[in-house]
């Protein structure tokens, strides 16, 4: 039996190879805690509304800077690099692992500083400032501007969740992190709590996900019985080694356990059973936290399940049966995608087509995770996982401006309904091009971010595999492209009513008929009137655009840096 | 006299009638808070995985500390959803879940 403690030369030994350890590694989410802690103090000092967008500022600066202090972790791959650096060294914590000799090595930690960690980091960074920015514009918030200070320290305590939730390493670390997120989020989501929307998307919001927690937190508990710990490599080692956690009923248990455990997941990603929150959610909340949570939500969700399937489950080069969550996976996939694709299609809002549509985004993710999550030799591609990662870089800006347009066109005309933008090109032309720049982004159209998204994600799928030269995942492949064609119809539907069809006579009259049109809106000509947007707004709206444009010409260093991601998984 | 020893299984069976209890908790009653108690027995029936697999398998005492964190989050969660049921009565008027159907599609 080994000694648990262990003297500081024995830790300094083992520690040597890893650029530092433990504290060191968690000071983006310090620097986040702390920011969290101020910008309430500051909510509490500011007295004059007038001032509380500098809780706004003050927001965007702390996640800038701890972005930036997860930048400095970011380790180019080197060959003989053995991966990142790991904090709370399970020595040092409660949560030791049965008969571990090797107290440091990089699987028993509770939480993980590497690439891939880093760029979820990154993600939600820079998710969080856009968010914040796009805050100061929208009118939901706006109109509640003495709460904004309140409103930056739950982003700001909801980006803690999303830097730890693709960091964990450990069960207990997972559902935390996971917990911390919905939290900060089923406030945010009913923030406009005085309208009967927010009320009832923050309720609905919190039923779901308590549910979805809790189930996944059971999946877990039976991981701990048949293996005796949480640690996600201790998992993989014992599911690896000890045949008796995965033969006869013990089987059943297992998946068991990890149906259960990916419930909380699938929740966190929208993925189709568990996706009934989605759309009402988005709608009841202010849009700017709907885009917060389609966008940073998802992408640490991702970061999440990733980890978990590939860290967890030994593969079949271990010599232990591999679980076959890849074709479980892959039937989720296509039922997500297309179940999003038709229901958006019926939609007559345009923030529930958004929805909607987000839960077709993570049916096309799934796939590429569970076509061919890792590439093990240097063939064309980089595997689903950096095909993953990719997507959420292109999504990230062209789900962010489109959730922007259209908060910038709700903000003038007070509606989201597809009749209602009938006609918006001639009054508004540059939200409207935007719009439909996104829209067509989204659907995965060349020259657009999303283009490359879709693109790694289809040949991740339709990798020929590497022993048989078939293509096992031919019908995952088809059912993308096929999605893909059934999205274009809705995305357009929007783009036909800006630039195509004439505004509704009803609109019209309805402006002296006080339906909650404002009157800015159709003045004298009826809904002819020029709508104008703010300077700030404007740039904002360029500052979403222009990337959505170049990344869909000028990938390669987002390709490079997503490649750089997945090296460190070193399968 | 004759008792049965308390075992493992016991416990697991505890929990598993107790996760299915609050599933169908969660599913079948209208009033918020009932609901937010299905909650409550779910999280409760994984507790008592947690501290039933410590106990009877002798690893260690991580899910005795699991247990004891997951306590501290349903205490968290319960404070968050009573707040957003507190809101949701001052809109409606009542607490019932089944009213709450204006967001559709």
């Amino acid at each position: 039996m080994p000694s648990p403690v262990h003297s500081l030369s024995e830790i300094a030994r083992a520690a040597q190879g890893y650029a530092a350890f433990s504290v060191n590694g968690f000071i983006p989410e310090l620097v986040l805690v702390a920011g969290f802690l101020l910008a309430v103090l500051l909510d509490a000092v500011t007295r004059r509304t007038s001032r509380k967008t500098f809780c706004v500022f003050f927001g965007i600066a702390v996640l800038a800077l701890a972005g930036i202090f997860s930048w400095t972790e970011w380790r180019p791959f080197t060959p003989d690099w053995q991966g990142g650096y790991f904090i709370f060294p399970y020595s040092q914590t409660l949560f030791a692992p049965i008969a571990h000799n090797r107290v440091l090595d990089r699987g028993y930690a509770m939480a993980v500083v590497d690439n891939f960690s880093v760029f979820f980091k990154l993600l939600a960074s820079l998710a969080g400032i856009f968010v914040l920015l796009m805050s100061l514009v929208s009118k939901e918030l706006r109109e509640r501007s003495w709460r904004l200070g309140e409103y930056t320290s739950l982003v700001l305590g909801m980006t803690v969740g999303l830097y730890l939730m693709p960091a964990s390493l450990d069960l207990v670390t997972i559902y935390l992190s996971i917990e911390l997120v919905s939290i900060a989020g089923y406030i945010l989501a009913g923030f406009s709590r005085e309208t009967d929307y927010g009320a009832e998307a923050s309720l609905k919001y919190i039923l779901f996900g308590a549910l979805a927690s809790g189930l996944m937190l059971y999946g877990f508990s039976l991981f701990y019985g048949l293996t005796g710990t949480t640690n996600l490599i201790a998992i993989r080692q014992i599911l690896a080694l000890n045949p008796a956690t995965h033969t006869g009923m013990n089987m059943y248990l297992l998946w068991t356990a990890t149906i259960l455990a990916l419930v909380g997941m699938a929740y966190k990603i929208s993925a189709v059973p568990f996706h009934f929150w989605t759309p009402d959610v988005y709608h009841g909340a202010p849009l700017p936290v709907t885009a917060f949570l389609s966008v940073a939500s998802k992408a640490a969700g991702f970061g999440v399940l990733i980890r978990f399937l590939l860290f967890a489950f030994p593969t079949s080069r271990e010599g232990a049966p591999l679980l076959d969550w890849q074709t479980a996976l892959a039937v989720l996939a296509v039922l997500t995608m297309t179940f999003g694709n038709l229901a958006a299609l019926l939609q007559s809002n345009v923030r529930r087509m958004l929805a909607y549509s987000t839960i077709a985004h993570a049916g096309y993710m799934l796939a590429a995770l569970a076509a061919g999550p890792v590439a093990f030799s240097r063939s064309s591609n980089f595997g689903g996982v950096v095909a993953i990662l990719i997507y959420l870089v292109t999504y990230l800006f062209t789900q962010l401006g489109a959730f922007y347009a259209v908060m910038l066109i709700e903000n003038k005309i007070g509606s989201e309904e597809i009749d209602d933008y009938r006609g918006l090109a001639g009054r508004s032309p540059l939200a409207a091009s935007a719009l439909v720049l996104f829209l067509i982004s989204l659907t995965g159209i060349p020259l657009t971010a999303g283009f490359i998204g879709k693109f790694y994600v289809l040949t991740a799928v339709l990798t020929p595999d590497a022993i048989t030269h078939t293509y096992p995942w031919m019908w995952l492949g088809v059912a993308v492209i096929l999605n893909s064609v059934l999205s274009l119809y809705y995305y357009l539907r929007v783009a036909a009513a800006m630039f195509l069809k004439r505004p509704l006579r009803e609109m019209a009259l309805a402006a002296d008929a006080g339906s909650g049109i404002p009157e800015t809106f159709l003045r004298e000509e009826g809904g002819r009137t020029r709508i104008r947007y703010s300077i700030p707004a404007i740039v904002l709206l360029f500052g979403l655009a222009v990337p959505t444009v170049a990344l869909g010409v000028y990938f390669k260093p987002l390709v490079d840096f997503a490649s750089g991601v997945i090296r460190f998984f070193n399968f | 006299m004759n008792y049965i020893p308390v075992g493992l299984t016991h416990f697991l069976v505890l929990s598993a009638v107790l996760l299915v209890l609050g599933i169908f908790t969660m599913l079948t009653r209208r009033n918020a808070i009932a609901v937010l108690m299905g909650i409550e027995l779910i999280l409760n029936a994984a507790n008592i995985n947690f501290v039933a697999f410590t106990r009877y398998g002798a690893i260690n005492l991580g899910g005795q500390a699991i247990a004891l964190f997951v306590i501290v989050m349903a205490a968290c969660e319960a404070a968050v959803a009573l707040a957003i049921v507190l809101n949701l009565f001052k809109r409606q008027g009542s607490i019932n879940v089944r009213q709450a159907d204006q967001l559709r599609d």
